[in-house]
């Protein structure tokens, strides 16, 4: 058995070999010199989870160079000119490789591990589906999932019904709108944690402004933070506030397309406001509306600012997300592997929404 | 010759006058810095020349010939410089870099993240903080991963600022060692005890309406927690403050989150505590003085019928209060009892200290204090049925809280500086003017901070900081009853997950709370989360360490 330095040792040189074999075949001596040593330290500074995302990227890099062995007839025509243009993409090809490809095929990897903080001096081991099979029957995710639908469908509702009816009005010639829509796009600017404290302030039920404007109109104030669905629909209000601006700009911009030409034709037969905008704008600005409904609905389900810095997930677990559970899971908890399974069906249920989004699109255009 | 004979006595008169001068002038400094360079955040003469008085009496020894250079980073919650348990920190800081040469960093980190963030720094190996103030119940966790080194080899060397590990409580000694090791070094000493409107509850003419009303009279003083539910009951809804609303009977924070479940860690404990049989009553046995898991098999006893009770009792006595106490946290419910407008509470030393401070307090001068209540009903395990006696009620005595001390990192470049660090801060005359400046959080660990005969305090040193000397009688006295008082304690939880288990209970209790799901539904979801945590970081290793955190012999 390798002592703990061999080891650390063997993790970066192993890695490191491939790189290295490929860019030697390809006649990029100095990249696999270089890929050699830096996988090498970056396995005695931290074993495979630092070597192994370097090899990746020293692996593309020497498949991208072109070679300066071998049958350059075999080189894409595409390649021949010069070496520099490729250069220029490594950064990006890294930035990709080391923080979305390896961070994603790394927590799949955790998600069949026991991995969490009380092992890591013990170690890990593989566990097969054991995580993904416990999802079914963890309390917390069907508790989460619940919140997480409300909201999703909610946000979603609110924003794309008040951003479209706001882009309505102001899709027409009325005076100051250049200011207006300027001041209506400020929250999209906000960080959504700051706006979980401005929540706290406004839903305070004893000092806050919605309660006093409540009990102003003779209504008694709401039990913001002690009631679960009353705490859920203040969090909603805080989201859709936030999101209401993003849903408007695309959708004013999407009507601002449509030729006035189609209007006026349409006038010949009705001057109904709401039959033109039934016939004609809501049909133009469909693809508008799909795409905006595809990226609020990804983006709901994932949120988790708002709920935290606002209510702590409160009261119990009315206002804990599935995102808010995964956080807490892993960056809490730090049962890293729980928490990666969990996020992987999430990502699932992203990638089966899209998909479907874009099989509907690509039939509706084709 | 009598000019010469004056003109001697003249000269030996200034020579002792400048003597007298420079004594009195190197008095006024210290390593050649006045008051007002050392601290420069006081709030006022009389703090900051307290503050001096204390310092000169530490006598912190000179290490600038061994840290000069240096640098510690210190890691603290997120309150600022005047803040609780930070503001110290910086209070001190010219002083800890003019004692050493060395520079201090502060790194606030919001309490809500600290185990978090600590701890992914330390996953993460950036190792960035050389001390970490840390709540008793992180300790676990990080001696666990090796994230801590003992300082007990450090402790009564020359070199360091002095302090005395045999004037810490007890009790609040045992959560800063590990199997017999010091980590931590005395700062703050948590405990919750209660706390009420002593003028009002002394009022004869609210003593004789209570006897009206409830046909009994007032259960004061307050013995039990049935004796304060009667009180909080009476009051709830009445204007007792005469400011024309109706005022609060009691004042929880019970937000998710917002520390709430220490509440119930304390109130439960009556319920759910028994004391061994026998000539040692705080043995620790299968059923005898374990609130938390069975020592055998970390079966969780979280949804026993005497926990069950006891969320019930909170229930009620919640009810008692306004509603919007479930969404507030600490400093909330603080304020409004300061504010008048609750007749009791039950929290840590903060609040006797706070009651002080007139830009926070409205009822300075009027402060009852005891200790923690007892129960005149509780549950035994053994006989698996609940005892009623309201002549021998049980009393269960608490350390609830995080008692807040700073811990040294196994990785630090600095240990010797960092200890320095530690130690001055746990040195007597420093610790005992934190104490006694309720701003700073620091609350009242050490036997010098109490009043005869368990201490060596005066009322006269509590009101020189500013006390009313009746608050202060009351304050001081019910906290040191609160740690010496009881018959028994309540075990802290200190095993490896605890902040997992406790975010668990904090969450279920809130749902119980607001209704969300009855007391037996909540606890019995805890019990059963608590299970699966006991699961994944491996039931034997838990039960080993969960036993010899116990003192518990399995069997014995």
């Amino acid at each position: 058995m390798p002592d703990i330095e061999t080891g650390k040792l063997l993790a970066g040189l192993i890695p490191g070999l491939i790189p290295a074999a490929v860019a030697a075949f390809r006649g990029r001596y100095i990249l696999a010199v270089v890929a050699l040593v830096v996988c090498t330290l970056a396995g005695l500074a931290g074993e495979y989870i630092f070597s192994i995302p370097m090899a990746i990227n020293f692996l593309v890099t020497a498949l991208v160079l072109r070679g300066r062995r071998g049958k350059q007839e075999e080189v894409s025509a595409v390649y021949k000119r010069s070496n520099a243009r490729f250069y220029f993409l490594l950064p990006g090809v890294f930035w990709i490789l080391t923080f979305t490809l390896f961070p994603l095929i790394y927590s799949l990897y955790l998600s069949f591990t026991n991995a969490r903080l009380q092992n890591i001096t013990r170690g890990w081991s593989l566990i097969g589906l054991e995580n993904y099979s416990s999802i079914g029957s963890d309390l917390r995710v069907s508790e989460t999932v619940v919140t997480s639908v409300f909201l999703t469908l909610g946000s979603l509702a609110l924003t794309l019904i008040l951003g479209t009816f706001i882009a309505w009005v102001f899709n027409h010639d009325i005076p100051g709108l250049r200011i207006f829509r300027s001041i209506l796009t400020m929250p999209l600017f906000a960080a959504p944690i700051a706006l979980g404290f401005m929540g706290l302030i406004l839903f305070n039920e004893n000092s806050g402004s919605i309660n006093y404007m409540i009990r102003g109109l003779g209504g008694q104030g709401v039990n913001w933070f002690t009631d679960p669905w009353s705490a859920r629909a203040a969090v909603l209000l805080i989201d859709s506030w936030q999101w209401t601006p993003f849903v408007f700009i695309i959708i004013l911009a999407a009507m601002q397309s449509i030729p006035d030409e189609l209007y006026e034709a349409a006038r010949l037969d009705t001057n109904s406001g709401w039959s033109l905008f039934r016939s004609i704008t809501f049909p133009l600005i469909a693809p508008a509306l799909g795409t905006v409904a595809l990226l609020r609905l990804v983006e709901t389900f994932k949120i988790l600012d708002i709920p935290l810095s606002m209510l702590g997930g409160g009261p119990g677990t009315a206002t804990q997300t599935y995102s808010y559970y995964i956080y807490q899971t892993g960056l809490r908890n730090f049962d890293m592997g729980y928490a990666s399974a969990l996020a992987y069906i999430l990502v699932i249920i992203a990638i089966i929404i899209t998909t479907i989004y874009f099989q509907r699109m690509r039939a509706r255009f084709e | 010759m009598r000019t010469r004979s004056v003109f001697f006595v003249l000269l030996v008169l200034s020579i002792l006058l400048a003597l007298g001068v420079s004594q009195v002038a190197a008095q006024d400094t210290f390593m050649g810095k006045t008051a007002e360079e050392l601290f420069p955040g006081a709030a006022n003469d009389q703090e900051r020349a307290s503050a001096m008085a204390a310092l000169l009496a530490a006598n912190l020894p000179d290490a600038t010939g061994r840290f000069a250079g240096q640098t510690l980073t210190v890691s603290v919650q997120q309150a600022g410089a005047r803040g609780g348990i930070s503001g110290p920190y910086y209070f001190w800081r010219d002083v800890f870099e003019t004692a050493t040469g060395a520079t201090l960093e502060i790194v606030e980190i919001p309490q809500a993240q600290y185990f978090t963030t600590t701890s992914t720094d330390f996953l993460t190996g950036q190792n960035s903080y050389d001390v970490m103030n840390i709540g008793a119940w992180f300790l676990a966790d990080y001696v666990s991963n090796a994230w801590i080194q003992p300082v007990t080899s450090y402790v009564g060397q020359d070199g360091y600022p002095a302090w005395n590990t045999e004037d810490v409580f007890p009790s609040l000694a045992a959560l800063m060692q590990w199997q017999g090791d010091w980590y931590g070094a005395l700062n703050d000493g948590d405990a919750q005890m209660l706390y009420f409107r002593k003028d009002i509850l002394e009022d004869p003419e609210w003593q004789a309406a209570f006897e009206a009303e409830v046909g009994s009279p007032m259960p004061y003083p307050i013995e039990t927690w049935q004796d304060l539910l009667a009180i909080t009951t009476f009051f709830n809804g009445k204007d007792w403050n005469g400011d024309g609303d109706p005022d609060d009977g009691i004042s929880l924070h019970l937000r998710s989150g917002g520390q709430g479940f220490f509440h119930f860690m304390s109130l439960s404990a009556p319920f759910a505590i028994t004391p061994a049989e026998g000539d040692d009553i705080k043995q620790v046995t299968k059923y005898d003085n374990v609130y938390w898991f069975d020592p055998d098999d970390m079966t969780p006893l979280i949804n026993q019928p005497g926990h069950v009770a006891a969320l019930e009792y909170l229930k009620t006595l919640a009810a008692t209060g306004s509603e919007a106490q479930f969404g507030w946290e600490l400093a909330e419910a603080w304020d409004n009892f300061l504010n008048g407008n609750a007749v009791a509470t039950f929290s840590w030393g903060d609040v006797g200290s706070l009651a002080q401070d007139p830009t926070r307090s409205t009822i300075t001068g009027n402060l009852g204090g005891a200790r923690i209540p007892c129960s005149e009903r509780w549950y035994d395990r053994e006989t698996g049925a609940f005892v009623e006696d309201s002549e021998n009620p049980n009393c269960v005595g608490n350390t609830t809280g995080g008692s807040w001390f700073p811990v040294m990192s196994a990785f630090t470049d600095v240990p010797e500086l960092a200890y320095y660090f530690m130690a001055m801060h746990a040195n007597k005359p420093i610790n005992f003017w934190n104490v006694v400046y309720g701003w700073t959080g620091v609350d009242p660990g050490a036997t010098y901070t109490l009043f005869p005969p368990t201490g060596t305090a005066t009322v006269e040193d509590y009101v020189n900081a500013g006390y009313n000397a009746g608050d202060a009688e009351e304050f001081i006295t019910g906290y040191g009853e609160n740690f010496f008082s009881h018959p028994i304690y309540e075990t802290y939880l200190r095993i490896p997950g605890t902040v997992q288990y406790w975010d668990i209970l904090d969450v279920r209790l809130a749902q119980a709370m607001t209704d969300q799901s009855t007391p037996q539904e909540a606890l019995d979801l805890v019990a059963q989360e608590w299970d699966a945590v006991t699961n994944d970081l491996g039931r034997d290793a838990q039960i080993a360490i969960y036993q010899a955190s116990l003192g518990y012999t399995p069997g014995g």
